[in-house]
């Protein structure tokens, strides 16, 4: 059985004005121990909200509807008191800006050592000796004397490798990575990954690895959903994915996206329009108005999730063959 | 939104006039943005307490101007035959007359004029100082800034009040003095908050882009950074504006303000004060007005600091 | 990579930008920022050179500087053969028009308080005041219309725009005054995925039509190596490595060069799990205080006791120019050591 199973997720947001936001629409997912789930989307696909939403972190005028259920346990409609303890010791999440999440004012040994107390029940001795074994686990040199440090003298890379020390700290058995590499470099985005990799092996944690960037996708994730205006557009195994994608988005993003190993020439192809707005989307397909392979049907009609080969999910009444998308020279 | 770009490069010079073809490219029915300006007023415009705010301050403004004209008395002249009379239909002396006969209710009036007045003048000159200042000093940078801001520090440690007392002493009791002395010491406060402002702002990368587009530094100045201070200069004029009527209050309740006949509330409630026990009205409906006007004044403030926060948005 | 007959249209010459700055405490002496350190190279009329770097080596401090548009602290800068920094204010004005450039964050690059219209319109106000109004007024519609926006926009307000549609102003404004030297700094870097190729579509365009010359600053390098026709790799402000787009991504000469080509994520699992090999060494140093010799040699793992004594100079080799002191050890043999 899946450790996190979604089902008919939805996240809905009001706005001042009276209006709804759409930010995620009916989607379901799996997460299994000790994989990497990749999520693929642009600003608007509702790939954060999802996650939110399943940890009980949406802002206050976001409710969330469907099913969550955690090793057996509803997570929607959970006690907060309930909630922030499974937060606390079994999910873990990592965000974009780890000094959103860090406590500026107090030193990173008294941020650990607090997490060990509280969730591990330890002494503070003992709690010391394992913020420092945490530290030296994400490759942290020097690890006693950081210990006194506070999160802003440590550099980007270095802040989110505390942040992950610190969230790992009272093992959990998922981790849900907010792009946590987008504001890193490309070098420190590689040591992260093979950090994150190696953490993975180690514990047996499920990652959910939240990002806008293919390659990185490529890089670390078991599986893979896209998803596009709140919806998921294609599902399936990383390999299977980029090699055989049966999604017009899909094929967009992959075919645009200009590559570090290959160099191309002439224009790149590209995926016309805009990103959609969540408070006017479409009564069909959120991808419609952008999309190549547009039918009527399309406007008002929101394809079903169905598999097109083993383990292998699109979104899409396009029956057949891709391959329109073409660079305009 | 915008479809797939066009294909042909547009002409600079064919045949028709620029303003032709500038109402072909656009159509005739443009459509109009909006500004920063119409999004914060529709803001403010949800926001209850605020609009009652400035409606009832309305009132007031119009009241204090126009009635004192047509009212049957003046805030002068006594008459010896009705002292310390009740608030009363009876002869249009709807909040009764003071220990010299004179009409309450005029001299309320005019009590909201002359304060409202202090308020608004002092603020003005408080803006003109302190907007400069902070701007220049923001602006321009390097030690010139450290002067500015190390004076303003000075300023700050001179005790302001005694300060305003002595010049009053000094110099006599004048509404003209009393503009420049509140004026004088309250622009410190904006100074600092325009020159912060105008710190961030000036790193902002519109700014480098307009240095970049050939635009000089007073440009710079007129087009990019004052339109951009105007909002937060609005929000605390309006906070400002409380807080001198209510230091004007405070030195007539001194009885350092305006000469008399002249009053403002501050002078009514301090004549009301002394003569609490048997007339409680003298105090309490100048007070009421006082208290209105800058409660007023300080909802206004917040709305308006919540309307054109963008952090909201 | 032919040699261009023309002379060059940028040359930069030892050009350096240092910034003091506060140091820790209060009795602490300021320090000082070597943001870009010596750094010489000239761009081609009609070509496009890429500049990549990871942040914090100067990439664009370098843009900036180029446009004058911070200090400089050395070197030499000249354009179309004039000395750019011997100019005053009122001197540089006229080259403004020919010198435009393209910010990292479209929004922060626009006055809120502003319609599209007059941010359009500014440069030309500033620049071209001797054309009228209403000649005005049509080229900001037709550059709009040219970066595909909708003229019927241009009294909108930037705050109503996305964050393509907000570059696009962006490039409609630096192109109104008709530059022809276009600065990049990271201009699709803070882009969705799906609208970055359209701007870098709309830009390569752009180029072509109006025969500019581009200097495309980038952290990623896959746009870099669609785009440029030459690249330039800085690390801690100084340049590691310049050359040819085609020589460089076939053999990187520069360790640091190599390691950051490594780095780059591959939207393809099966090369990325390959390329997952290959470790990166250490972060960047503090610019504070860089290391003495060669900046790279704390992560290099060739690094001999000669790249801390003495600081490598940008020489030529295998077509390209590289700041190494053991690169020509590696053009002999067939295949560059890994990182």
């Amino acid at each position: 059985m899946a450790l996190l199973e979604v089902r008919n997720l939805s996240v809905r947001f009001a706005t001042v004005d009276g209006g709804t936001v759409c930010a995620v629409n009916d989607i379901s997912l799996s997460v299994d121990r000790g994989k990497v789930l990749g999520i693929v989307g642009e600003s608007g696909s509702g790939k954060s909200q999802t996650w939110l939403g399943v940890m009980g972190l949406l802002a206050r005028n976001g409710r969330a509807a469907g099913s969550a259920c955690f090793d057996g346990r509803e997570l929607l409609g959970l006690s907060h008191a309930a909630l922030n303890h499974l937060r606390g010791a079994r999910m873990g999440m990592i965000f974009q800006d780890p000094m959103t999440a860090l406590n500026p004012f107090l030193s990173v040994g008294r941020q650990m050592t607090e997490v060990l107390q509280r969730h591990r029940g330890m002494g503070r001795r003992e709690a010391e000796r394992e913020a420092i074994a945490a530290l030296e686990m994400v490759h942290i040199t020097d690890a006693p004397k950081r210990l006194g440090m506070h999160p802003h003298e440590f550099s980007g890379g270095m802040r989110q490798r505390v942040m992950i020390a610190m969230t790992m700290l009272t093992r959990p058995d998922v981790l849900i990575c907010d792009e946590p590499t987008t504001f890193l470099d490309v070098t420190v985005q590689r040591q992260i990954l093979a950090l994150l990799d190696e953490l993975r092996q180690r514990f047996n944690t499920a990652i959910v690895f939240i990002t806008h960037d293919l390659g990185v996708i490529a890089e670390i994730a078991d599986r893979v959903i896209v998803m596009y205006g709140g919806r998921v557009m294609e599902q399936a195994d990383v390999h299977t994915l980029f090699a055989n994608y049966r999604h017009p988005y899909t094929e967009g993003l992959l075919r645009s996206v200009p590559r570090p190993d290959v160099t191309s020439h002439g224009a790149l192809a590209t995926i016309a329009g805009n990103p959609p707005d969540l408070a006017h989307l479409p009564a069909g397909c959120p991808f419609a108005p952008r999309c190549v392979y547009r039918e009527p049907r399309c406007d008002t009609q929101m394809p079903d999730l169905l598999d097109v080969g083993p383990d292998h999910w699109r979104a899409c009444h396009h029956v057949g063959a891709l391959g329109k998308l073409q660079a305009v020279a | 939104m915008s479809g797939a770009p066009r294909r042909e490069w547009f002409n600079w010079y064919p045949g028709r006039g620029a303003a032709a073809r500038a109402q072909a490219l656009a159509g005739s029915d443009a459509a109009r943005g909006r500004s920063l300006w119409q999004d914060a007023w529709a803001r403010l415009r949800r926001n209850r307490a605020a609009m009652l705010s400035l409606i009832v301050l309305g009132i007031i403004t119009v009241a204090c101007i126009v009635l004192p004209w047509v009212w049957p008395y003046n805030y002068a002249t006594p008459d010896w035959d009705l002292l310390n009379h009740g608030p009363t239909l009876a002869g249009m002396h709807w909040f009764g007359t003071d220990g010299l006969g004179r009409d309450l209710f005029v001299r309320v009036l005019w009590g909201c004029r002359i304060s409202l007045m202090v308020g608004v003048v002092a603020t003005l000159v408080t803006l003109l100082i302190g907007v400069t200042w902070g701007a220049v000093a923001g602006y321009v940078g390097g030690w010139l800034d450290g002067l500015m801001m190390r004076t303003v520090d000075v300023l700050y440690s001179v005790p302001f009040i005694p300060f305003v007392i002595i010049l009053i002493v000094l110099f006599g009791r004048n509404i003209l003095l009393m503009f420049a002395a509140i004026g004088a010491v309250s622009w410190l406060d904006i100074a600092r908050i325009v020159r912060g402002q105008t710190l961030s702002l000036k790193q902002r990368e519109f700014i480098e882009a307009a240095r970049a587009g050939g635009v000089g530094n007073a440009g710079i100045i007129r087009r990019h950074i004052v339109p951009n201070l105007i909002g937060i200069v609005i929000v605390y004029i309006t906070l400002t504006i409380p807080s001198i009527i209510l230091f004007e209050a405070f030195l007539s309740f001194l009885g350092l303000g305006v000469q008399a006949p002249m009053t403002s509330l501050g002078g009514l409630v301090s004549n009301g004060a002394g003569v609490l026990q048997s007339y409680p009205y003298q105090l309490i409906i100048p007070s009421i007005f006082l208290a209105v006007i800058v409660y007023c004044f300080n909802f206004i403030g917040d709305g308006l600091r919540d309307a054109l926060d963008p952090k909201d948005r | 990579m032919s040699e261009p007959l023309a002379p060059p249209l940028l040359e930069v010459d030892d050009l350096s930008v240092h910034f003091r700055v506060p140091g820790g405490g209060w009795r602490e002496r300021k320090r000082v920022l070597r943001a870009v350190d010596g750094v010489s190279f000239n761009v081609a009329e009609r070509e496009t050179l890429g500049i990549v770097g990871e942040s914090g080596c100067g990439k664009s401090t370098l843009a900036r500087a180029l446009l004058r548009l911070v200090p400089t602290s050395g070197g030499h800068l000249h354009y179309a053969g004039r000395d750019l920094l011997a100019l005053d204010a009122a001197a540089l004005r006229p080259l403004r028009r020919e010198l435009q450039i393209i910010f990292q964050d479209p929004l922060a690059a626009l006055d809120p308080r502003m319609t599209v219209g007059q941010i359009i319109g500014e440069p030309l106000r500033a620049l071209r005041a001797d054309l009228p109004r209403a000649e005005r007024h049509a080229r900001v519609l037709a550059m709009m219309q040219r970066v595909g926006l909708l003229p019927s926009q241009v009294n909108r307000y930037a705050h109503e725009f996305s964050g393509g549609q907000a570059q696009r102003i962006g490039i409609a404004r630096a192109l109104a005054v008709e530059p022809r030297l276009l600065v990049c700094d990271e201009p699709v870097s803070s882009l969705d995925v799906s609208i970055k190729s359209q701007v870098i579509n709309l830009l390569q365009e752009l180029k072509a039509e109006r025969a500019l010359t581009l200097v495309f600053i980038a952290h990623d390098l896959a746009s870099v190596r669609h785009i440029a026709q030459r690249v330039l790799v800085l690390y801690l402000g100084r340049v590691v490595e310049i050359a040819g787009r085609d020589a460089i991504f076939a053999r990187p000469m520069h360790p640091y060069t190599r390691m950051l080509f490594a780095a780059a994520p591959i939207p393809d699992p099966d090369a990325a799990r390959r390329m997952r090999a290959a470790p990166v060494r250490g972060e960047i140093p503090s610019p504070f205080n860089p290391p003495s010799g060669c900046a790279f040699r704390t992560r290099c793992m060739h690094a001999i006791e000669r790249c801390g004594a003495e600081r490598p100079a940008l020489r030529a080799l295998g077509g390209g120019q590289v700041a190494c002191h053991r690169a020509g050890e590696w053009l002999a043999q067939p295949f560059a050591p890994a990182v």
